[in-house]
């Protein structure tokens, strides 16, 4: 895809487990961002987000696929221009007050990525660490103050600061909302969501509650156990979800209304079981051991190679793609999904 | 709030009376409970939600008495657990209590069980403790618990080290150890914010069916209005501290009273709205609990207070059976003509 922001073909990541055995952590990936887009990536913990994430920044090595970012073909560039490309795609993670410099004050790591790669003289540096504070709703007594004297959400908030300082083209946030209170995630969320809709940048947004996903996703990408099982626009996904296991995760989504018990038995029904090993993963179909749909052929012999689903293309590449072999004959599931209001 | 959900004549299982706890630090007074009052019947379940810091774990796990081997700690009102006072019996008797008639599931479950003891034998030895079983009795009940809470190939993982098993089978085992000797109540203590949601949904489905199967009573403390939702007959929000609301679970949906009530169901994103809708924090922080708070511990941040709120501690207004909320205004509110059904909906 031309003029993708992120764009990510067929990628392989291989580790080492403690034993030095070989698994692959994310199987022939493929994803695009375009321009000030927001792609949410779901999946149960191990399945590979933050691998993913970190390799399309080639933090991580991969061994095989082609990733391309902000226009350039990461496998072309040498150590110098991958530095300069990635000041351009910050990173915010979970954990605000640990990837934070405790010794710091806050004026000076929201500055230090504009220091570190010369972007500013000092006194413009300070003017632009007042403005992100600013923009990110720090009041400006706090510039002196350490990590430590912030709360929780003022934390995540100076990650966030830090991550805008440098006019990113991608921000990856990895999981930015886990480790927060339910008043102070409000927060975050709430100004993500404004970010969103203000500046020009895309973002990919990793987490593992569907409700925040949703809350802040133009377009969502589920994986399971290394592998991309589906992606579509948001509402899509949410309103006809096609592969089995995302059935069962958006049945999982426990609403706050009555029906409890009926939802929990969907879960069990279309996600049965535990998630297998990456060490020993099933063949063919990864979803196979849980699915209620699998047969023995293709599903435990045959990998399911993504496909559009057919009318649901509204757009160049706007589709809808799933990677089951029974996509078209699956019921839709009654996970009683209202249409949000 | 006593008298929710009780039977007249029956004694309820379980009845909180009047609960404080604080703690003495170097710091000041922590008041981590004040004036908690509830009450619980056989096969019923209540969820305890709230902000983090608000009480839940403090107050469930002074039921069982169980508080940290240093802390200086002061509790006062009653726990009564079939009409004996908890809080009155010896360290002997209340061991008894605890795993036996009441069982636990602590809110940090992959750390809660022993690394380098296997798994089943973790599970038999609060059998044989509780109920008196011999090494084999308790073995092959072990099994089939294990078996029924969902280890697949239960006899041969019997005897594997915790570390081999995934996050969700760790917490299936802190369940069967919870309900091995069939508990009359459970205490769970964020049983599944650990865990992913497909996970989570096994794992509250089994709590349920548990508690179908065996009559037993549940209290599900989180933060999470979805679980409550799946799980609880009533519901008892805490601020900190203190009750706030307490009433049954469709009520806290269709019409909540209290202020915070709202204010926290309007925090979370949720399916019921549309994607991208924006949500509406609560401003301001809770109050330090080392301080004492004259009113109700909300006013600060609540946008309906009047001038009695910082005065006068609201006591607990009764709005109908079992629903309970601890505002000076919660009368009016009740008769709004406007009572929105969808509170988070409002403008
Ligand atoms: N540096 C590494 N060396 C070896 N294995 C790794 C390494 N990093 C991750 N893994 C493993 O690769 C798999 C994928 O990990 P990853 O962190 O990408 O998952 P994730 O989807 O982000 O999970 P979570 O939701 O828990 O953050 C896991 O099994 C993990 O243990
Ligand atoms: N041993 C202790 N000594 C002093 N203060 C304590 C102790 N245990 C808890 N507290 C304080 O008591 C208050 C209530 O704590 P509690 O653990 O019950 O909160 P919680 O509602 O369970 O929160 P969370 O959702 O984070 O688990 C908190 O302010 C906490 O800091
Ligand atoms: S390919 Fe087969 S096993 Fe995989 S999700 Fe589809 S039906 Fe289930
Ligand atoms: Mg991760
Ligand atoms: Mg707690």
């Amino acid at each position: 895809m031309t003029g993708e922001v992120l764009s990510v073909r067929d990628l392989v990541v291989r580790y080492r487990s403690h034993d030095g055995q070989p698994f692959t952590a994310v199987n022939g990936v493929s994803l695009d961002i375009g321009p000030g887009e927001t792609f949410g990536l779901v999946g149960e913990t191990g399945c590979g987000k933050s691998t993913l994430a970190r390799a399309a920044l080639k933090l991580t090595p991969f061994q095989s696929g082609q990733v391309r970012l902000l226009g350039r073909d990461l496998a072309e560039l040498d150590g110098r221009e991958l530095r300069k490309l990635r000041r351009r795609c910050p990173m915010i993670f979970q954990d605000p007050r640990g990837s934070l410099d405790p010794r710091m004050n806050v004026g000076r790591i929201i500055g230090e990525p504009l220091r570190v790669h010369d972007l500013a003289g000092r006194r413009d540096r300070e003017a632009k660490v007042r403005e992100m504070m600013e923009l990110v709703g720090l009041p400006d007594e706090l510039f002196d103050r350490r990590p430590v004297q912030l709360s929780g959400g003022q934390q995540q908030r100076v990650g966030i600061a830090r991550a805008l300082i440098t006019e990113p083209g991608l921000v990856v946030c990895d999981e930015p909302v886990s480790a927060l209170d339910v008043s102070i995630r409000a927060q975050i969320l709430n100004l993500l969501a404004d970010l969103r809709d203000r500046l020009e940048v895309a973002f990919l947004f990793i987490a593992h509650d569907l409700a925040v996903v949703r809350h802040l996703s133009d377009r969502v990408g589920v994986m399971y156990l290394g592998r991309m099982v589906e992606e579509a626009p948001v509402e899509d996904l949410f309103a006809h979800p096609r592969h089995p296991y995302t059935q069962g995760l958006v049945a999982a989504i426990l609403h706050a209304d009555t029906g409890g018990h009926e939802r929990l038995q969907l879960v069990e029904r279309l996600a049965a079981g535990e998630i297998p090993s990456l060490l020993d993963p099933p063949a063919g179909c990864a979803y196979q051991t849980r699915c209620p749909y699998a047969t023995d052929d293709p599903c435990r012999i045959v990998v399911p190679a993504a496909e559009v689903v057919a009318g649901a293309a509204d757009g160049e590449d706007r589709s809808h793609r799933v990677a089951c072999h029974h996509w078209a004959e699956i019921p839709a599931p009654a996970t009683t999904l209202e249409p949000g209001r | 709030m006593t008298g929710a959900g009780t039977e007249a004549g029956a004694p309820p299982l379980l009845e909180v009376e009047d609960l404080s706890v604080s703690f003495n630090t170097r710091r000041g007074v922590v008041r981590a409970v004040d004036g908690l009052s509830y009450t619980l019947d056989r096969g019923e379940a209540l969820g305890i939600v709230g902000e983090s810091g608000s009480g839940k774990t403090v107050g469930s796990l002074s039921i069982l008495r169980l508080f940290g081997l240093f802390d200086d700690v002061t509790v006062t009102g009653a726990v009564r657990f079939e009409g004996r006072d908890l809080l009155r019996l010896s360290e002997t008797e209340m061991s008894r209590v605890r795993g036996g008639q009441i069982g636990m599931i602590f809110q940090d479950p992959l750390t809660s069980l022993n690394p380098v003891m296997p798994v089943g034998e973790q599970v038999a030895e609060s059998l044989r403790f509780h109920t008196g079983a011999s090494r084999d009795a308790a073995r092959r009940r072990t099994v089939e618990l294990l078996d029924r809470v969902g280890i697949p190939d239960a006899a041969n993982r019997y005897h594997e080290l915790p570390h081999s098993f995934s996050g969700g089978m760790r917490q299936r085992v802190m369940v069967a150890i919870a309900v091995a000797c069939e508990p009359k109540l459970l205490i769970a203590d964020e049983p599944t914010t650990a865990l992913d949601v497909t996970v989570q949904a096994q794992i509250l489905l089994l709590l349920d069916e548990l508690r179908r199967e065996m009559g037993m009573a549940l209290i599900v403390i989180t933060h999470d209005f979805g679980v409550v939702a799946a799980t609880a007959d009533r519901v008892l929000v805490m601020y900190a501290a203190q009750p706030m609301e307490h009433c049954p679970t469709d009520h806290l949906f269709q019409r909540a009273n209290h202020p915070y009530t709202e204010g926290l169901l309007r925090l979370v994103p949720r399916f019921e709205h549309r994607a991208h809708k924006r949500l509406r924090p609560i401003e301001g922080q809770p109050p330090a609990l080392t301080e004492p708070i004259a009113g109700c511990p909300f006013e600060p941040r609540c946008t309906h207070a009047v001038d009695r709120c910082a005065a006068e501690r609201p006591p607990p207004v009764r709005l109908g059976p079992s629903h309970h909320s601890a505002c000076w205004l919660a009368e009016e509110r009740a008769r709004r003509e406007t009572a929105p059904d969808k509170p988070w909906e409002q403008p």
